[in-house]
């Protein structure tokens, strides 16, 4: 029996010390992998506490046939993609104040402009360069070049080949090429 | 190296945090937009990587079980609700029922019901009284 078996074994059983353990575990990657989705900490951090209810819940579905970081990464990854999608439609909502947090700015503060500001800017342009991948591209990219995770367990969170996520990604600088071109030089 | 090379090279290899190649960097060090697009895009990349995060919530673990909780309690909630509804609906479907099984009754008086109600004008609304009463008018008895 894996050492994670008996750790699914015990969370079956309601064992709350192992939930926590499992938690403390693979908390700041999930959370990692979901910001680098989301790109909003208030909402990384609901997602984090959704999967992990997630698992805890459905800890029995756990097949055991990959590893159990993949299977929760992928939870991670499938979670913040839904939510995407579900707010994707509530965008022009957003209150002016996060609309300026976003860009670092608080409302009643002057423009001025700073390494902080031009670092944050930069990472907008990048951060809208990145959302606009084709889904694969993106989820292969995130994963990989953001969440540092290796080419072989990209390929197991997204079920696909190693060569594809190599492809993938190859094709996704690419793409950032394009956008950014375009950005910086338009 | 011209620039649409380098700038290629440098989405390629700007990711993989490895020593870009001599020839790259020197033309980065002559070109302006090069040198440019190298640094907007370290930005960038500094930038989004800054929010990650190493140190674990401690509270986590007390978000999520309250989480689950509230969760669970808000499902014993739809529960009972969907309880008290299905009840209300029982005992609706019931009168109706009871209604529809006495009716028969009535519609075997319907005819009886009908002649009763036609010599009762006090039974008959304001408009109806209206119009017998104008039909009277237009056709006075002989």
């Amino acid at each position: 029996m894996t050492e994670f078996t008996s750790l699914v074994k015990q969370l079956e059983a309601g064992n709350r010390t192992a939930a926590k353990e499992f938690i403390d575990e693979y908390q700041v990657k999930v959370y990692n992998i979901c910001m680098s989705f989301l790109h909003n900490e208030h909402d990384a951090e609901d997602i984090t506490q959704e999967v992990f209810i997630e698992i805890l819940k459905h800890i029995g579905s756990f097949r055991g046939d990959s590893k159990p970081g993949t299977w929760v990464y992928r939870i991670a990854v499938n979670r913040s993609l839904n939510h995407l999608r579900k707010n994707k439609i509530m965008k022009w909502w957003k209150p002016i104040d996060e609309l300026l947090a976003i860009t670092g700015l608080k409302s009643e503060e002057p423009l001025v402009y700073s390494d902080e500001f031009e670092e944050n800017e930069q990472k907008q342009v990048l951060k809208k360069a990145i959302d606009s991948l084709p889904e694969k591209q993106r989820i292969a990219f995130t994963l990989n070049k953001i969440d540092d995770l290796p080419y072989a367990e990209v390929a197991e969170v997204m079920n696909v080949s190693l060569s594809a996520v190599e492809s993938l990604i190859h094709r996704a600088k690419l793409n950032l090429q394009k956008s950014l071109e375009s950005y910086y030089y338009k | 190296m011209n620039c649409k090379e380098s700038r290629r090279k440098i989405s390629i290899l700007i990711w993989d945090g490895v020593p870009l190649p001599e020839d790259l960097v020197s033309h980065i060090n002559e070109c302006e937009s090069c040198s440019m697009y190298y640094s907007n895009f370290l930005q960038g990349i500094k930038g989004i990587l800054k929010h990650k995060r190493i140190e674990p919530d401690p509270d986590l673990w007390k978000k999520v079980v309250h989480k689950t909780y509230q969760e669970s309690n808000h499902g014993k909630t739809i529960k009972l609700a969907l309880s008290l509804t299905s009840a209300a609906a029982a005992v609706i479907t019931g009168i109706i029922t009871a209604n529809l099984v006495i009716e028969p009754n009535f519609i075997n008086d319907k005819e009886q019901y009908k002649q009763e109600i036609s010599f009762q004008t006090n039974n008959l609304s304001g408009l109806e009284e209206g119009l017998i009463e104008y039909y009277n008018y237009e056709n006075p008895a002989k």
